[in-house]
């Protein structure tokens, strides 16, 4: 039942409006059209759409119903955006007509006031579990894959392999219009508000078994059960890598504190001890979480902790040398064996640095790059390598990417994070190279920050 | 907050022991204690004991105890009507540790360690995780701590009894399957040494 989450096979829209400020009126052009704002991934939901409006007999191109029951067809997910004191009596129309799902996108319950919560409850009252509900108080569902975009978000992102799982309706939204920018692709995403009924372990169960999933990424204020999380959440992590962003929220509970334990036992100290012991991948930012899942999408994990630096440009490579040791990296000196192969090959530059990080200098052409990179990746004592570019006149920033793209396919089991740095002549490259599996940076921390999460997954998946 | 006397029953339950006490009410009980040095601290509803007088440390003969437990008892009275006593113990020499549990609304009981005594606080030098812990998990936050490096022997030094700290930190489970109303556990401090780990004060609180 609760797959109709990911694959419904048809949807009605309770509280679909002509009035085009609407939530009604923007999810049910979302479900027909793929978006408000057309993008490139915008592409109408492949199952059945209906929309349910007792007021009006024609929206968008499309026959309305005045209720549920009076949809000649089974129903697999309702999505409900009528006012907050309406959807009881909705519930009971779902239940009626037995829809599995319903997505209850409207305002106004636990998170308003006592009388929103009462009527939350009452919602669940009746629904009696034969109605499963998401929400209330959501965004909504997306599934890139069958372009259902169940949701007030303007736009369908393009398709991936990520899963997002977000608390927060505002936070899923804007990551969708980062995502369109940056050509970042999801498989689901699901803004879950109050948490009523389905909360994230159900989500997390559910993907655990989704084809079109390969990572997950979660997006926390709270937690209601803890221990029921982290069962959940330590075994889908086994099977796929969850990378969470936990948002510090002050304990409504202001108990003063009699011990020192309690008062150096915080509230986030307790939910990263919990995620660690889950072997979750932790971000610190937006940007990490993705970063983070992107590398986790395409790259393998870090075998052993032995990692090579190859750069056009000194000062990258020192950086990015530091920030390695920073996070327990190891910048693995250089074996006299693999230098005399650097020298053989007739390619160095003579001022070349002859060790870890190698900057094989500023005038680099792919060639140099070949060998260097090649070399290293041959070696048995190197593991993982970041490749840094810098543009100066001569380089040739696509001959560059073929390297590393080539070189990622000789080399399979060991990661390569790239650091093209710059932006306007190596942006169409960079775009390259990430459709071609290899993921790049602009910030070289950033470069250092996944590697060492594909680190700890391994160290974590191998304790098990 | 439980009385010396109930955490000690406690504590016995699940074979914890503290380190040997005399709890004395009166003077005269001060005759009971013929090793030297002994540390001397009140049995109250106090927080920080040192803070405000009630703890005195490198007594060396009666006379010093004698004095020290009528200083204690005058200084104890100026914050709080609850006194149950005064514990008389052996001094020990060695690192403090801290090792606690608290009870988290959301994830239930968990357990700390690091390193103790009053600056606990200020250097936070401590791992954390949801109870129940396995001995893998306890060993992984001892070797977690900075404070790591000193335990195992720094410096010419001989390493601590971490076994000790282990086994008590396991030897909780227990405490909290058995007593899940405990709220808040402080081992602080726990000194430890080469041969020995001994809690020195204990502090439970309960729902």
């Amino acid at each position: 039942m609760l797959s109709a989450i990911l694959h419904p096979k048809s949807v009605a829209v309770v509280g679909a409006s002509r009035d085009p400020h609407s939530v009604g009126y923007g999810v049910l052009k979302n479900l027909l059209a793929g978006g408000i704002k057309f993008t490139k991934y915008c592409a109408p939901f492949s199952g059945k759409v209906f929309a349910v409006n007792p007021h009006t007999t024609m929206i968008h191109t499309i026959r309305c119903y005045p209720s549920l029951l009076a949809i000649p067809y089974p129903i697999d997910m309702a999505i409900i955006c009528v006012p907050a004191r309406i959807v009881p009596q909705i519930i009971d129309e779902c239940v009626a007509k037995k829809i599995g799902v319903a997505v209850i996108i409207s305002a106004g319950f636990s998170e308003r006031d006592a009388a929103g919560a009462s009527l939350q409850k009452e919602i669940l009252i009746r629904a009696g579990k034969k109605v499963r509900i998401i929400g209330p108080n959501c965004l909504g569902v997306i599934s890139t894959n069958i372009n259902l975009n169940a949701s007030f978000a303007p736009s369908l992102p393009p398709r991936g392999d990520i899963a997002f799982i977000s608390q927060s309706g505002a936070i899923a939204d804007s990551i969708i219009d980062w995502a369109l920018l940056n050509e970042f692709g999801f498989s689901t995403i699901i803004s879950y508000g109050n948490q009523a009924d389905l909360g994230v372990e159900d989500f997390l169960s559910l993907l655990e078994h989704d084809r079109h999933t390969k990572v997950i990424t979660l997006y926390i204020e709270g937690l209601t059960n803890g221990k029921q999380f982290m069962q959940v959440a330590q075994r889908v992590n086994k099977k796929k890598p969850i990378i969470v962003l936990k948002a510090g929220k002050t304990s409504s509970g202001t108990r003063a504190v009699q011990s020192h334990t309690a008062s150096l036992a915080g509230d986030y100290a307790v939910y990263r001890a919990a995620f660690a012991q889950c072997g979750l991948t932790v971000a610190e930012t937006v940007e990490d979480l993705f970063d983070i899942a992107k590398v986790f999408s395409k790259q393998p994990l870090l075998k052993k902790n032995a990692v090579a630096i190859v750069t056009n440009g000194g000062g990258g490579g020192v950086l990015m040398a530091d920030y390695c040791e920073e996070l327990g990296l190891d910048v693995v000196a250089l074996k006299q064996s693999t230098i005399a192969k650097l020298d053989a090959s007739g390619v160095m530059h003579p001022a070349y640095s002859r060790n870890n990080p190698l900057d094989i200098v500023g005038d680099a052409l792919p060639k140099r790059y070949d060998v260097a990179i090649n070399t290293l990746l041959a070696e048995s004592y190197i593991h993982g390598m970041m490749v840094i570019q810098t543009l100066q006149t001569m380089t040739d920033p696509w001959g560059d990417a073929e390297v590393v793209i080539n070189a990622h396919k000789r080399f399979p089991t060991k990661p390569i994070i790239c650091c093209y740095l710059g932006g306007k002549f190596s942006e169409k490259r960079i775009r390259e190279l990430e459709q071609q599996g290899i993921p790049d940076f602009n910030e070289l921390k950033k470069a250092a920050i996944c590697m060492k999460a594909l680190w700890d997954r391994q160290c974590w998946l191998r304790k098990r | 907050m439980l009385s010396f006397r109930q955490t000690r029953t406690l504590l016995s339950s699940v074979h914890i022991p503290l380190c040997k006490s005399w709890h004395i009410t009166t003077k005269k009980g001060l005759q009971k204690i013929k090793s030297f040095p002994v540390v001397a601290k009140i049995d109250a509803d106090i927080m920080h004991k040192t803070d405000v007088g009630c703890v005195c440390t490198h007594l060396t003969n009666a006379p010093e105890l004698s004095q020290a437990y009528t200083k204690i008892l005058h200084n104890a009275k100026q914050q709080t009507k609850n006194i149950y006593g005064v514990i008389v113990q052996p001094e020990i020499t060695g690192y403090e540790l801290i090792i606690g549990i608290k009870k988290d609304a959301t994830f239930g009981h968990v357990i700390l360690a690091g390193l103790g005594g009053i600056y606990a606080e200020v250097f936070k030098d401590t791992a954390l995780r949801i109870m129940p812990i396995l001995r893998t998990t306890a060993q992984e936050m001892i070797v977690s701590l900075k404070s790591n490096i000193v335990f195992s022997g720094y410096r010419g030094k001989k390493p601590l009894h971490m076994k000790e700290i282990i086994s008590l930190m396991i030897k909780l489970n227990s405490l909290i399957k058995k007593y899940p109303e405990i709220t808040e556990l402080d081992f602080n401090p726990v000194i430890v040494n080469e041969k020995s780990a001994t809690i020195v004060d204990a502090r439970i609180i309960v729902s």
